[in-house]
């Protein structure tokens, strides 16, 4: 299972973080900071009234980790290069959850839980990879 | 704007990652804040990352990335400057927190150039090994960021350059860090439009560049300065489209630009390994680098916290002559331990904190400069001047010779206890909190044993020779036993149920108040009796219910 750490609102245009972009990725059982997941928030002692919110935990069991272990590896979204010996242009967020596209039921989760897991099906319909502009479910053929 | 502080590490932390830390702008704490964030390294094993981007700061707020102090869950140490000078210095994520991202085309810190962010980062170590990739590639910096104890390594021959820039000339700097890549097309430090000082840095390309690559370029408007840096393997000189300053530096090439550099070395004799695998960023005694660097911009402390001595070595790293200068300048963490010979100056300068230990011989000045924290421990031969000069918290110790001058000469806390052969002048200089004991030979030849407060249920035993043993006020239960010689015994007060026992000679066993319950016994000694008053044993006031037990003598008539 991987579970994908989730920016919960947004930051600011492009490159800054968009609500739903993964921040961070962890294979299940992955032990997420107190401020990153409201269950380890309450686990630590902290009151649910002081919760930051900044982040979503999305559980997907169908994504072994292995191959999602990629989607941590950089934020790329895209590269700039113009010029070879100037940096390269990143931006954050390349994968993305369309949060707006949620069903009324997993928005509540979210909203109570700040936790949700999503089928395999589900989760590749709603992430999106800005890298290639599109969601995974048609990058992965399914 | 709000001083912010939160956790990074594996467990039990605020946040699990440093990019979850910095994505928590906006929402846990805003751009206005001084944010610092204190990484701890739980496991050993470095945290692995994406590329992280710090927001536009607006010029107002900060962020700081720092080590927090002492060690990580399982016992491993946050900062990698406290792994000591016997220790190679590279990237070691046992040693301290650790940053590695296996990302290409990106870089771990990335800070965009239209951003005015203020930036420091001290003691964190960053590994990465992908094309293209480097650990900062920070353009936006606002004046006062600042590198400082840094260790960086990226292992893929195609790494790229960092950028450590401000795009409005803003003066930031780099200091005691440590750069090393095998990269062999891609120079390592740049900066644009930056008032760029970097000094005691140690930059190595361990795989050579065969292109024109340099260890510090400065941009169009920029001004660089460049001290007492090594630069190894690269097959260009640093650069400047505006103001260039270098001195002391030390180079493999047959020529760099400014003055008093050392040039045509061979690394591998300058350096104890310029490997990517097994490097060594320490200085070798034998080489070039010692000594040979500016005091005048030389950071006091090194990259382990060893202070420079008066002609510090070229590089991230002080070597220091085995008795040199202070063995431990800054703070040593919980359970830390330092032992072996420290001589010459300080063998502690800074802190040490809760259960550490430092023995062993500590010569001439100060053995602990600062505070030892509670249940920390001083043992070992402790010379000349001060072997505590500052306080020492709730069950501490310090044992072993203490000689010449003040043995302790601040406060010792309940439960503290001084040991062993204190000679010369004071003992103990001030105050001995409650439950403290102070033991041994107490030889002085013009000072005073204790010339402070003993509290209640104190107790100083031993002979305590010449001058006075007790000038202060022994409290509540203390006891005075041993050979007391010479002056005064106690010459302050001895409050309820304190005592005096042992010889007690020459002048006065007790010159002023006795309070209740209070006992004086033993020979009392005196000399010079005269003829209307041959006994002078006692000369202050007795209160209720002291007993005096003694035999008194004189001199024949």
């Amino acid at each position: 299972m991987t579970e994908y750490l989730v920016k919960r609102t947004t930051n600011g245009p492009l490159p800054d973080w968009q609500a739903g972009d993964v921040v961070q990725i962890g294979q299940d059982g992955k032990a997420w900071g107190r401020r990153e997941s409201l269950a380890s928030w309450l686990a630590s002692g902290g009151a649910s009234a002081d919760w930051p919110g900044g982040f979503y935990i999305i559980r997907v069991p169908d994504h072994s980790w292995p191959a999602t272990n990629a989607y941590g590896e950089g934020s790329v979204s895209w590269v700039d290069i113009s010029d070879p010996d100037d940096p390269m242009l990143m931006a954050q967020g390349r994968f993305s959850f369309a949060l707006s596209e949620m069903t009324a039921q997993e928005l509540d989760a979210l909203a109570v839980y700040y936790s949700l897991t999503l089928d395999e099906t589900r989760a590749n319909a709603l992430l999106l990879d800005r890298k290639h502009g599109a969601r995974m479910t048609a990058l992965l053929g399914a | 704007m709000a001083a912010v502080t939160r956790s990074v590490g594996k467990t039990g932390r605020d946040y699990s990652s440093l990019g979850a830390a910095i994505a928590a702008y906006g929402t846990d704490f805003v751009t206005g804040d001084d944010v610092t964030l204190l990484e701890y390294n739980d496991d050993g094993g470095a945290i692995t990352e994406s590329a992280i981007t710090i927001p536009d700061l607006g010029g107002v707020g900060s962020l700081t990335i720092k080590p927090a102090p002492g060690t990580g869950a399982l016992g491993h140490p946050n900062d990698h400057r406290t792994r000591g000078a016997g220790t190679a210095l590279r990237y070691d994520p046992a040693a301290g927190v650790a940053h590695y991202m296996s990302a290409s085309f990106a870089s771990i810190i990335n800070v965009a150039n239209t951003s005015t962010s203020k930036v420091i980062i001290e003691g964190i170590q960053f590994r990465t090994t992908a094309t293209r990739s480097a650990a900062f590639t920070a353009q936006g910096l606002d004046v006062g960021s600042y590198l400082d104890g840094v260790i960086t390594v990226d292992e893929s021959s195609t790494a790229n350059n960092y950028y450590w820039s401000s795009p409005a000339n803003e003066a930031i700097e780099a200091r005691n860090c440590i750069f090393y890549t095998a990269s062999t097309d891609r120079g390592r430090m740049r900066c644009a439009y930056t008032d760029l000082t970097v000094s005691n840095c140690t930059f190595v390309a361990t795989a050579g560049s065969p292109q024109a690559c340099t260890s510090l370029e400065a941009g169009p408007a920029a001004s660089l300065s460049l001290y007492n840096c090594v630069s190894f393997g690269f097959d260009a000189v640093p650069t400047s489209a505006n103001t260039l300053s270098v001195s002391h530096c030390a180079t493999d090439l047959a020529t760099f630009p400014g003055t008093s550099n050392q040039t045509s070395l061979t690394p591998g004799d300058e350096l104890e390994n310029v490997t990517l695998a097994s490097f060594d960023g320490r200085a070798k005694s034998t080489g070039a680098l010692p000594d040979n660097a500016s005091t005048t911009y030389a950071p006091t402390l090194d990259i382990l916290g060893q202070t420079r001595d008066g002609t510090p070595t070229i590089g991230a790293y002080e070597y220091l002559t085995a008795g040199g200068a202070v063995a431990i300048a800054g703070t040593m963490a919980a359970v830390s331990a330092v032992s072996g010979a420290a001589s010459a100056a300080r063998s502690v300068a800074g802190d040490i904190v809760a259960a550490s230990t430092a023995t062993a011989s500590a010569g001439v000045a100060r053995a602990a400069y600062a505070t030892l924290a509670a249940a920390s421990d001083m043992a070992g031969s402790l010379g000349r001047s001060r072997a505590v000069a500052a306080t020492m918290a709730a069950i501490s110790t310090a044992t072993g010779a203490v000689v010449r001058s003040a043995g302790v000469s601040a406060t010792m806390a309940a439960a503290s206890t001084a040991t062993g052969a204190l000679g010369r002048s004071r003992a103990i200089a001030s105050t001995m909190a409650a439950a403290s004991t102070l033991s041994g030979a107490l030889s002085t030849f013009a000072g005073t044993a204790i010339a402070g407060t003993m509290a209640g249920v104190s107790a100083m035993s031993g002979a305590l020779s010449r001058a006075t043993s007790m000038a202060g006020q022994s409290a509540s239960s203390s006891t005075v036993s041993g050979a007391i010689i010479r002056a005064a015994g106690v010459a302050g007060d001895m409050a309820g149920t304190a005592s005096a026992v042992g010889a007690i000679g020459v002048r006065r066993a007790v010159a002023v108040v006795m309070a209740g319950v209070s006992a004086l016994s033993a020979a009392l000694s005196v000399s010079r009796p005269s003829s209307t008053q041959p006994y002078i044993t006692i000369r202050a006031r007795v209160s209720n219910r002291v007993a005096i037990i003694a035999r008194l003598f004189r001199e024949p008539s």
